[in-house]
């Protein structure tokens, strides 16, 4: 028995060599007293066998214990020694751990700066919503359609008979409104909203209530309004008692009833809304009549909650069933199916404005997300040059290239760490930069970045991947440094291995490609905005003034509305300073300016499956003549056309030629919706939409026949067009002052808003574009200079033997402009490839534009020689002597 | 701050239960877990390191006088009873199942 205990005794002894030296007399003197005092039990209790061999087995798990607090010690031992290594190195190079952090800053900040803006969206998220991941757009599927709205009618039929597999949906759409509070006429952005809108968003009440059951459903009685909480503090200072306050929306009066929740902005993600009425309220507050009877007008977005867990495609094909059922009853109106989208792809306006420049402002931030990291990779690769000896040092006594690589990692992490703390910092100073991206709109758009856990983590992410990713290669370059030439090398001639400097080249012409690209793509972008305002848009008219009238807001009835226009026109024309003036229900190059009618032509055979679907426009007398669009053949429109005269049409060049070849369209006629029109004129082609569109098919209707309260008043003026805002504005009042002028601008600024798009993307690849030239000189700069350190000792040996200062900063730049036109080359090729992408966004310049390829190269290079020049000039002024005594 | 420390697994818990339980020992917690010693002993130190576990030795003059040497005693920290309570709350769902399907009455060991 005792024989047992000294024999265990003797295992913990022989044992202990196997803890960690730090630990090893606890280690024995732990297990020597429980081995003691268990023996000490046995004996007492006669255990026997069993409880012998227990012993034994207990004692033998010491060895077990002792490996693992090898194993243990070691890791904490080495990451606290790793990370005091690490931070000691950080600070002994201050200039490269300086640079390196910025530089992973402004990669790391630009990239949650990016997706701040993005993250609503890419979430599919409503801010103030509850559980936006169950909710889903769903827009109607017609031929080769599949974003259509949806008909008050249909939403009802929907609604009612919809399937188990959703909770509930609602439509809603964007109404821009004129507001009197007090007789202050403003312009406020709502949304029209079925009334179960709020219930379904799970949105409720910072003030009063939300609508009522009678209020959401009963048409055009209750005229009530909820603000949003924005528009409440804004308008009425927060005041509590707006509820139960009349305002008049459009000329009718609506009373007050609540404040929607803070937070909650509207269905849209990027638009910001002021307040929201009930649908059924629609006769009261947009032209065109009561559109809530008629199944067949689709004007309405619509939203659907899925029920918990069901999946989208699913849901879809339940409503499918009801989508078939309400095409197959009322197929000149329904549409037999529909389509579901997640909220981050759906086609809806607001999101639909911003997606054009959602693919590009991705690529973007990858773009510097990787020039960001190719310069810490290059860092790191200089640096581990430059600790070659180190490395070869440790190696030699001992230490596993693994244990080499986790210490190398251990500080690429440290500065991948400060990196994304500068990151997150930058990002949070220029979180409201992104406005500054937005330019003016005729859209209440409103990016909130968001700085919240989600776009945190997504920081962090990065930060680990860049560490990871660019530490890991030069981590594994600098642990593989042959030990021999290494020690070999004196400390300062340390000449870099021929292939870590070609990776670090490398890295560099993939820094110089990718700016290169991104500069060629502002370029472009920059040029289009350029040519896109001197774009010849089809019509000439430049100095004029813009402005919005709805005569439905002011009670006017289609007869009374025809005689009003009438007079406007004529009362316009004869005000000072005014030269011409009509009016239409649309101008061209206006935000969502585009209406399209499905036409058959009498004497044209459409080829299978062909879709006549043409763009137009309703218009005044004397349009063409005040826009300055020319008439090729026939005449334009005249006071004669007007009701109950022939119903007459003019048409575009390209109508002309595709719907009319090898005869004149002059007398031709067209069957647009219901009516048999004849064509009496042929016009220029111009632009309708956006200023990079194709020509297509277009064609004017009569205003007085195709009658529409909401109109723009349009008008030629002499001179400053701003001088002429009061006179027209007189003119206007002195035939109703009551009626509201709304939008009134120039057509200077109208034409600004038609290159939205354009502005927008420009600033964008402007900005990151010189972010990304900055990153990229840096690194040029790094490594040219590091590259020139290390030839210390050869310059010197060079001057010595008679070189002078001209042909070492020569030596130098050569190196440099080596890179930098290698890099230049591969971007050049990149940019050719990638700039098509965007090709239809481009307006007069094509996507290999010489200028903007030439022009950026140019500053490229330029950028580039200077940062070579700095190093170089250093280098000239070594001192021969002292370089060669450091050998 | 909150605790950002990985929740326990249950071989964890079970010796931080055994501490509180009043066993301080290494023996003493293996026959209380039923774990092994290959897994107490390091799982003692490795809850030490995190925080969890202090341990201290034996009074001298207590392991004299039984004639042997004094034994590294273990105690819950604060840290460590919170993190045994949100454990427990984990588990709680393990403890009132019925198993009178298998012809076991609860109580029955």
């Amino acid at each position: 028995m005792r024989l047992l205990l000294r024999l265990l005794l003797a295992m913990i002894d022989l044992g202990a060599r196997l803890a960690p030296r730090s630990r090893r007399r606890a280690w024995r003197r732990q297990w020597r007293a429980d081995i003691v005092h268990e023996w000490q039990w046995l004996s007492r209790t006669d255990a026997g066998v069993i409880g012998r061999a227990t012993l034994v087995r207990r004692a033998a798990g010491a060895l077990r214990h002792a490996f693992w607090l090898r194993g243990h010690v070691r890791r904490l031992e080495m990451i606290s020694h790793d990370l005091r290594y690490g931070w000691r190195q950080m600070l002994r190079r201050p200039g490269v751990t300086v640079a390196a952090v910025v530089t992973l800053g402004l990669g790391i900040g630009a990239n949650v700066m990016m997706y701040s803006w993005l993250d609503g969206r890419l979430r599919g998220l409503i801010p103030g919503a509850v559980d936006s991941n169950r909710l889903v757009a769903m827009n109607g599927v017609w031929q080769t359609r599949n974003t259509l709205n949806t008909s008050y009618q249909d939403f009802l039929d929907f609604r009612e008979r919809r399937p188990a597999t959703i909770d509930d949906l609602f439509v809603y759409t964007l109404v821009p409104l004129n507001m009197r509070i007090d007789g202050d006429p403003m312009r406020v952005f709502g949304e029209v909203v079925s009334g179960n809108y709020f219930d379904v968003l799970g949105v409720g009440p910072a003030l009063g209530r939300m609508f009522l059951h009678d209020e959401g459903t009963t048409p055009n009685r209750y005229a009530v309004v909820v603000l949003s909480y924005n528009f409440w503090e804004r308008r009425f200072a927060g005041d509590r008692s707006v509820i139960g306050r009349t305002v008049t929306l459009n000329g009718r009066a609506f009373t007050v009833v609540g404040v929607a929740a803070k937070g909650f902005r509207g269905a849209e993600p990027y638009l910001n809304l002021d307040l929201w009425v009930p649908v059924v309220m629609q006769p009261s507050l947009t032209a065109g009549g009561d559109r809530l009877s008629v199944r067949g007008n689709h004007w309405l977005e619509a939203m659907v909650r899925l029920k918990p867990g069901v999946p989208i495609a699913r849901a879809q094909a339940d409503l499918n069933i009801v989508a078939a059922d309400l095409g197959r009853t009322y197929p000149a109106d329904s549409f037999p199916a529909v389509q579901l989208y997640e909220l981050w792809r759906a086609p809806s306006m607001g999101g639909a404005a911003v997606t054009a420049v959602m693919g590009i402002q991705l690529g973007v931030a990858a773009i510097v997300l990787l020039i960001a990291c190719a310069n810490v990779a290059n860092l790191l690769l200089a640096s581990a040059a430059t600790r070659q000896r180190e490395t070869a040092m440790r190696l030699t006594l001992g230490a596993s290239r693994g244990r080499l690589v986790q210490q190398l990692l251990t500080e690429s992490t440290l500065l991948a760490v400060a990196g994304g703390v500068t990151g997150l910092v930058f990002a949070y100073w220029t979180k409201d930069l992104v406005r500054a991206f937005v330019p003016p709109a005729p859209l209440p758009i409103d990016i909130e970045p968001q700085l919240n856990g989600v776009v945190l983590l997504f920081g962090v992410a990065i930060t680990v991947a860049t560490a990871f990713v660019f530490g890991l290669v030069p981590a594994l370059q600098g642990s593989q440094a042959s030990i021999v030439t290494a020690l070999k090398e004196t400390a300062s001639g340390a000449t870099t291995s021929p292939r870590r400097a070609r990776l670090r080249q490398a890295l560099v012409v993939a820094q110089v490609a990718l700016s290169l690209l991104l500069l060629v793509s502002a370029g472009l972008f920059i040029r289009t905005l350029v040519n896109a305002q001197s774009v010849d848009p089809g019509f000439s008219l430049r100095s004029g003034l813009l402005a919005s009238i709805d005569l439905q807001a002011s009670g006017y009835d289609t007869a009374r509305g025809r005689a009003f226009q009438e007079q406007l026109v004529a009362r316009v024309r004869d005000v000072p300073g005014i030269e011409a003036a009509s009016v239409a229900q649309r101008l061209p190059l206006g935000f969502g300016s585009s209406g399209d009618m499905s036409v058959t032509v009498e004497g044209y055979t459409p080829a299978p499956n062909e879709e006549m679907h043409v763009y137009y426009n309703r218009v005044g007398p004397a349009f063409f003549a005040t826009m300055g669009i020319g008439i090729f053949a026939g005449r334009e429109f005249s006071e004669r056309d007007g009701d109950g005269a022939r119903d007459v049409a003019v048409i575009n060049e390209t109508l002309a030629r595709r719907y009319f070849p090898g005869r004149s369209a002059i007398g031709g006629r067209i069957q647009a919706g219901r009516r048999a029109v004849e064509v009496v004129g042929i016009a220029r082609d111009g632009k309708y939409q956006s200023v990079s569109e194709p020509p297509r098919p277009f064609m004017y209707l009569p205003l007085q026949q195709w009658y529409r309260p909401d109109i723009v008043l349009i008008a030629r003026t002499t001179g400053d067009p701003a001088a002429r805002v009061t006179a027209l504005q007189a003119a206007v009042h002195a035939l109703d002052p009551n009626l509201p002028l709304f939008d009134v601008r120039t057509v200077a600024e109208h034409l600004e808003v038609s290159v939205f798009i354009q502005r927008m993307i420009a600033t964008l690849l402007g900005g990151f574009g010189a972010l990304a030239l900055l990153l990229a000189v840096v690194g040029l700069y790094g490594v040219i200079a590091a590259i020139t350190a290390q030839r210390t000792t050869e310059i010197g040996m060079r001057m010595a033997l008679g070189a002078t200062r001209r042909d070492i900063v020569a030596l130098i730049l050569r190196q440099g402009c080596s890179v930098t036109m290698t890099g230049v080359a591969v971007g050049l090729a990149a940019a050719f490839a990638v700039t098509r992408l965007f090709r239809s966004l481009l307006v007069g310049v094509t996507a290999t534009d010489t200028i903007s390829f030439i022009g950026t190269t140019l500053l490229l290079v330029a950028v580039a020689l200077i940062a070579c020049y700095v190093p170089a000039r250093r280098a000239a002024a070594v001192d021969p002597l002292q370089a060669l005594r450091n050998e | 701050m909150r605790d950002t420390r990985p929740p326990l697994a249950f071989g964890a818990v079970a010796i931080l239960h055994a501490i509180a339980d009043g066993n301080r020992f290494g023996f003493e917690i293996m026959d209380a877990t039923g774990l092994t010693s290959g897994t107490v002993y390091p799982a003692l130190d490795r809850l030490e390191s995190l925080g969890y576990l202090e341990s201290r030795w034996e009074d001298a003059r207590v392991a004299r006088r039984d004639k042997r040497p004094p034994r590294r005693y273990f105690d819950l920290t604060a840290a460590g009873a919170r993190a045994l309570a949100a454990a427990l709350t984990r588990y709680k769902n393990l403890r009132p199942v019925s198993l009178a399907a298998w012809k076991i009455r609860p109580n029955e060991t």
